[in-house]
């Protein structure tokens, strides 16, 4: 078992950079951690959108701070229950995910 | 004037739901502003929509994989967020970058031209859109990229190479090419591996009024006079 980390996206600036990151379990394939590196002076909105069950259609929009990084530990039995998957390409599945700076 | 970069969104979504796709409208976009949104579908066959508005659209991708789609609009009262749309049914890998751009004047058609590329499990140097040779003055050119492994590239190189943002192995950067001629190509630099991939350059005309080519017929005789309004 492995700990992988995946960019879902990034957003440059000139003055830095803002990544949204996932770590999940190359064997359970489970999410384990949800992590924002935010190298500029601007703070940075991510919102994700449940698509599967339980809780399909639940909306959750959170703001990251500047220059900061941000990490959401997510434990063995919270993974399981919210059903959000990777798939065979690493990606991950179950959760629409948005993101943008704040100006 | 000539364009230059304002601001952009980003979204993605899996397997999981075959929903519609929202975009946020890029943040701080006004009236005037160009914006480009560039969309990953899957499969290939599916032809990709968007609204509210009317757009210019450049439809490409990779066959037998994945369906890109950039559309380019002049923002006039934009709502908060696009729908973007297929007309596959069932769940599909879906993704969509939106960037807004200032300096924009005139109206008409803004996508000066255009050139697509793919191929499938090559490296990082030769995922390249092709050079295209602009028609006018500053136009921008933006380079939209995607790969089949959603990988995202975290710098690229060749002419255009702000990379803007990734997300889902969508990725899009752009140069302001002052002059017009053969703009070279633009690749991913670092982030990927070997991969099935698409990508495109797109010419964007900043000042319609003065980017298209004209010529000032001067008479072979006789006189020109220029008149001069005094209020």
């Amino acid at each position: 078992m492995a700990i992988v980390t995946r960019e879902q996206g990034r957003i440059i600036e000139d003055s830095g950079v803002a990544i949204l990151e996932y770590d999940y379990d190359d064997v359970s394939l489970l999410l384990r951690a949800i992590r924002v590196r935010n190298t500029t002076p601007l703070v940075v909105e991510v919102t994700a959108v449940k698509t599967t069950d339980p809780n399909a259609g639940r909306t959750v929009s959170r703001t990251y701070p500047a220059n900061a990084t941000t990490v959401q530990n997510i434990g063995t039995g919270a993974a399981a229950r919210i059903n959000i998957t990777i798939d065979s390409r690493g990606r991950m599945d179950g959760v629409e995910t948005a993101m943008r700076f704040v100006i | 004037m000539a364009l230059a970069y304002r601001a952009s969104s980003f979204v993605s979504a899996g397997n999981a739901s075959g929903a519609d796709l929202s975009l946020n409208k890029p943040t701080g976009t006004v009236d005037g502003d160009i914006v480009v949104v560039h969309v990953y579908f899957e499969p290939d066959t599916t032809t990709v929509s968007i609204s509210p508005g009317t757009w210019e659209t450049l439809a490409f991708g990779n066959t037998g994989l994945f369906r890109l789609a950039t559309f380019v609009k002049v923002a006039a009262s934009e709502p908060a967020s696009y729908t973007i749309s297929n007309n596959t049914a069932g769940d599909q890998w879906r993704a969509a970058i939106g960037l807004a751009y200032s300096g924009s004047s005139g109206s008409g058609t803004r996508i000066d031209l255009s050139g697509t590329a793919q191929a499938d499990g090559v490296n990082a140097v030769s995922q390249t859109a092709p050079s295209i040779t602009t028609t006018g003055a500053d136009r921008m050119l933006v380079f939209a990229y995607s790969n089949w492994a959603g990988n995202n590239p975290s710098t690229v190189s060749g002419t255009a190479a702000n990379l803007r943002g990734a997300f889902g192995g969508l990725a899009i950067a752009d140069v302001l090419r002052a002059t017009a001629g053969a703009t070279g190509t633009t690749r991913p630099n670092a982030g990927v591996g070997t991969e099935d991939y698409a990508a495109a350059h797109i010419a964007i005309i900043s000042d319609i009024a003065g980017g298209a080519a004209t010529s000032l017929i001067l008479p072979t005789s006789g006189r020109l006079y220029q008149h001069l309004l005094v209020r």
